[in-house]
């Protein structure tokens, strides 16, 4: 197992957003967590990747205990995540973005590297790569926030609602690119709103509801689930 | 007279320049005001004179105190301001930390040091002077501006094209995501810190030398100085902060001239005063202070 979350809690005063959370993500593989506005998603994101203090719990990547630990070392670890809300840097040109996503990676090789495959997810990126990333739009900030965590190749890739407030012509190129990237072997752990899109795409699935899982397995299995379709895909 | 005047402007305003690029540089990165560095900047040559008394020479005793300066900076920073992030104090808590730090290193200093005014070494004064008709340029104007050129070009440098630099710019724009980006942000701030010390320290050592005085409280009016001219020449841009400094320096000095030397420290103020009427977010700024 790549990446283990046993029994977490996380609470902001007194809010309990994170009620015993268990979840588990394998190597290769591509999981999503899908759950209203509202039910921890993005906490979840957050406690694993130590931007969020866990009150109690564990989170385990590679076999190591990294529960709260800082952001930055875990990351240095070997997870990305492509935050809710993209975060680029605006006034910084998106070559900039992306370099900055390649913190971690010293030789000039790798980096050029990195900016290739970028590239080659996105064309338009390259188009834009002179432009700041504050003049793009939600769409392109998006494919920049992916990029940027794809220009170290992690170990794992978390991504928290990549499709929120896109067009849907925009989600599928994104979504389009997520299963090539996870074709190509990367592991990737989704989170989503878009119930449908995250279901028919990933391989496993997890319900989150008001900081609890209440469901959970393989993606094709859930699709199924009278409770699944009622609460997310729409009947 | 008046290129005279504009020639003893540039120098001291270049001075005022390196000062004020700590002013600039703290506020690019946490959007602080950052009111201990003048404090900082008189900690700078008042140690010079203490390493001379360690014989440790003067080029000695600049380097070091180069490097002590920077570490208060970081000190500061540590002790004071880093606890109150933590605990995601606002802004004026932080605002009013400075200015704490920054009396209790002047009082530490008077209490060490005694207050008394100490001769400084003009030390990069080489004797020389250059007539160019009815005005002299002397060598250690000369020295003035080509230290504090030089120091500007290296520190702009590393801003722009350096990774440390780029983790500064990115942080400056989103700390989270810089964080994300696996970038220590705690560290890249201590850097920021120690530039901003360090070179109000080659301040110090040049305005020192300029005066060929020290004493504890004497970063009052320079930090003022210097702090104006960050402002009009824009918080956060480093360019800007270089102009500021030289418009105020060259301000100054026409002021001495034409309207006498008592009348020399309100310049400043006034430069300040205008700048945040008219224009909050200084000459080259984008960032508007008055929403700090
Ligand atoms: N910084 C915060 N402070 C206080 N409460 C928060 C904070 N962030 C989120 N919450 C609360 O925690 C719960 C989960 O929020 P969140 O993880 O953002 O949900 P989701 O990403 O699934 O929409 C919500 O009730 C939200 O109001
Ligand atoms: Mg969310």
């Amino acid at each position: 197992m790549l990446l283990e979350i046993k029994d977490l809690n996380t609470r902001y005063g007194p809010i309990h957003a994170l009620k015993g959370v268990n979840l588990s993500v394998n190597e290769g593989e591509m999981v999503t967590l899908i759950g209203n506005n509202g039910a921890g998603k993005t906490t979840l994101l957050n406690t694993l990747t130590g931007l969020v203090h866990a009150a109690s719990g564990s989170v385990i990547f590679e076999g190591r205990d990294i529960t709260n630990k800082p952001a930055h070392q875990i990351m240095r670890g070997g997870i990305n995540m492509v935050p809710e809300g993209r975060q680029v840097f605006p006034s910084l040109t998106v070559e900039e973005n992306l370099r900055l996503g390649a913190y971690l990676i010293d030789k000039p090789r790798e980096i050029e590297r990195g900016y290739e495959s970028v590239y080659d997810l996105f064309p338009r990126l390259r188009e834009r790569r002179r432009q700041n990333a504050g003049t793009l739009s939600g769409g392109e900030q998006q494919m920049l926030a992916i990029g940027r965590a794809m220009m170290r190749t992690p170990k794992v890739l978390l991504l928290d609602e990549p499709s929120l407030g896109l067009a849907p012509n925009l989600i599928m190129n994104i979504f389009e690119v997520l299963e090539r990237i996870h074709r190509d072997g990367m592991t990737i752990l989704l989170i989503e709103q878009n119930a449908n899109l995250a279901l028919d795409a990933a391989d496993r699935g997890y319900v989150l509801e008001t900081g609890r899982i209440v469901l959970e397995g393989k993606c094709s299995d859930l699709k199924r689930d009278p409770a699944v379709k009622k609460a997310y895909l729409g009947g | 007279m008046l290129l005279q005047y504009i020639a003893n402007g540039i120098a001291i305003g270049m001075a005022y320049a390196i000062v004020a690029l700590g002013y600039s540089i703290v506020f690019g990165i946490l959007r602080l005001l950052n009111f201990s560095h003048a404090a900082v900047y008189a900690f700078s040559a008042n140690m010079i004179l203490v390493f001379m008394g360690w014989h440790f020479g003067i080029w000695g005793a600049v380097a070091v105190s180069i490097v002590a300066t920077g570490l208060l900076a970081v000190c500061v920073n540590q002790f004071a301001l880093k606890p109150l992030r933590k605990k995601n104090s606002d802004k004026v808590a932080n605002l009013i930390t400075t200015v704490g730090a920054s009396y209790i290193i002047q009082n530490l200093m008077v209490m060490y040091l005694g207050s008394e005014r100490k001769t400084f070494p003009f030390f990069y004064d080489f004797g020389v002077s250059i007539d160019i008709g009815f005005y002299t340029i002397t060598s250690a104007q000369i020295s003035m501006f080509v230290i504090a050129g030089l120091l500007l070009v290296f520190l702009t440098l590393i801003i722009r094209k350096t990774k440390v630099g780029l983790a500064m710019r990115g942080i400056e724009q989103n700390p989270l995501a810089a964080n994300l980006m696996g970038i220590n942000v705690e560290w890249i701030i201590a850097i920021a810190f120690f530039m901003g010390g360090a070179s109000a320290a080659v301040g110090g050592a040049l305005i020192g030398g300029y005066y060929q005085l020290a004493y504890p409280s004497m970063g009052v009016m320079v930090g003022n100085k210097a702090f104006a001219s960050a402002v009009l020449g824009g918080l956060g841009v480093l360019h800007g902060a270089a102009i500021g400094g030289l418009i105020v320096g060259v301000l100054e000095c026409l002021i001495i001239g034409y309207l006498g030397a008592s009348y020399r420290d309100g310049i400043a103020f006034v430069l300040l005063i205008i700048t945040l009427i008219i224009k909050p977010a200084g000459l080259f700024g984008k960032k508007n202070i008055t929403k700090v």
